[in-house]
């Protein structure tokens, strides 16, 4: 459809006839092989985003024994590893969740100006999300420690206790690893689309 | 080869230039060029049972290929590169036809994403209309950017 509203200046000008040279030289190309409509039609989903859905999933499952190999030899009373488990549990969730809303609306569903305000607020939402989540678990680290299980005999072997913080330290260091990996995406995302 | 497929193969064969200029203009060379095409199609064949056609064909290859170029562009491709059929390579070409379109892709890769986006589609001759469906603006912004970019476009050679 033809549009004569912008005004024209010398560069568009010439822009125009730049784009029509280029249209003709690529249409020139056959560009698509079988061999491309083949592979493309075989993968579902590509190796970086499988990554991102599975890699809390995979730290989760490396979580769970380890955790309970502690509460059984370091003595790590079994409300933290339930906790820890919860929480982590959450996180998979959540993060499974944005992932895949956010891979659908990047892939096809959304226009570029949808894109700019849903990367906004899926960084709010997943930040808050955390927020809630961690606030919650401590509540419930708390208080259920101090009502349900008030009689459990914490261990007083410091190396045990040594063990068990670098552990819990090391499962959070990975968290906060992908967390800002992902921010960081998301920031060069928004600051980009507001050039 | 199934209905879907090969709807789907005549779909990409039919749009594959715009879809190759869109990754030309958001790469830096002919490698990141077959790997932007490559996630395109990957997206547009994900996508490809849910379209209900709400808008046109047009309409839809335009939104997937400018969202992955701007998604993949941030996180760089982890696919095998297949191959593109094509016996050019815009960035390294020196014939006259080709120093045209090199001064092109210089001049809209200096602009920023949505600037890059605006004017690829004002140069396909969309109208404004469609361009607004495309980036999901109204038609007024599109205007308003459209003259922004002008100007810019200007400051660029004046600079040079």
């Amino acid at each position: 459809m033809q549009d004569n509203r912008l005004e024209m200046s010398c560069e568009l000008e010439e822009m125009r006839q730049q784009f029509a040279i280029m249209k003709e030289r690529f249409d020139r190309q056959e560009i698509v092989t079988d061999r491309l409509l083949r592979e493309t039609q075989k993968r579902r989903i590509n190796i970086y985003d499988w990554l991102n859905l599975y890699i809390p999933m995979i730290v989760l499952a490396a979580t769970m024994p380890l955790l309970y190999l502690c509460w059984e030899s370091y003595g790590l009373p079994l409300w933290v590893a339930i906790t820890a488990a919860a929480i982590a549990s959450l996180s998979v969730a959540v993060h499974y969740y944005e992932r895949r809303r956010y891979m659908k609306t990047f892939s096809f569903e959304g226009d570029v100006q949808e894109i700019a305000e849903f990367v906004r607020a899926f960084r709010m939402r997943t930040f808050k999300m955390k927020v809630v989540v961690s606030v919650i678990s401590v509540l419930f680290l708390i208080t259920g420690y101090a009502v349900w299980l008030p009689d459990v005999q914490l261990t007083d072997d410091p190396l045990r206790w040594v063990l068990c913080i670098l552990l819990v330290l090391a499962v959070a260091v990975i968290l906060i690893v992908i967390e800002v990996k992902s921010i960081r995406l998301l920031d060069n995302i928004i600051r980009d689309l507001e050039q | 080869m199934e209905d879907k497929e090969k709807e789907f193969a005549r779909i990409v064969k039919e749009h594959k230039r715009r879809i190759y200029t869109v990754c030309y203009m958001f790469s830096k060379d002919a490698d990141q060029v077959a790997d932007l095409f490559q996630e395109i199609l990957i997206n547009m064949w994900k996508g490809f049972s849910s379209f209900r056609g709400e808008s046109s064909i047009s309409t839809w290859i335009w939104r997937v290929s400018l969202n992955t170029c701007i998604n993949t562009s941030k996180k760089g491709s982890r696919l095998e590169t297949i191959p593109l059929n094509v016996n050019i390579n815009p960035y390294e070409d020196v014939d006259e036809e080709a120093l045209q379109v090199r001064q092109l892709y210089d001049r809209i890769n200096r602009l920023g994403l949505v600037d890059r986006s605006l004017i690829l589609l004002w140069l396909e001759n969309l109208s404004y209309e469609e361009i607004g469906a495309i980036m999901g603006i109204s038609v007024k912004n599109v205007s308003v950017k459209l003259v922004r970019i002008r100007e810019k476009l200007k400051q660029m050679s004046n600079k040079n």
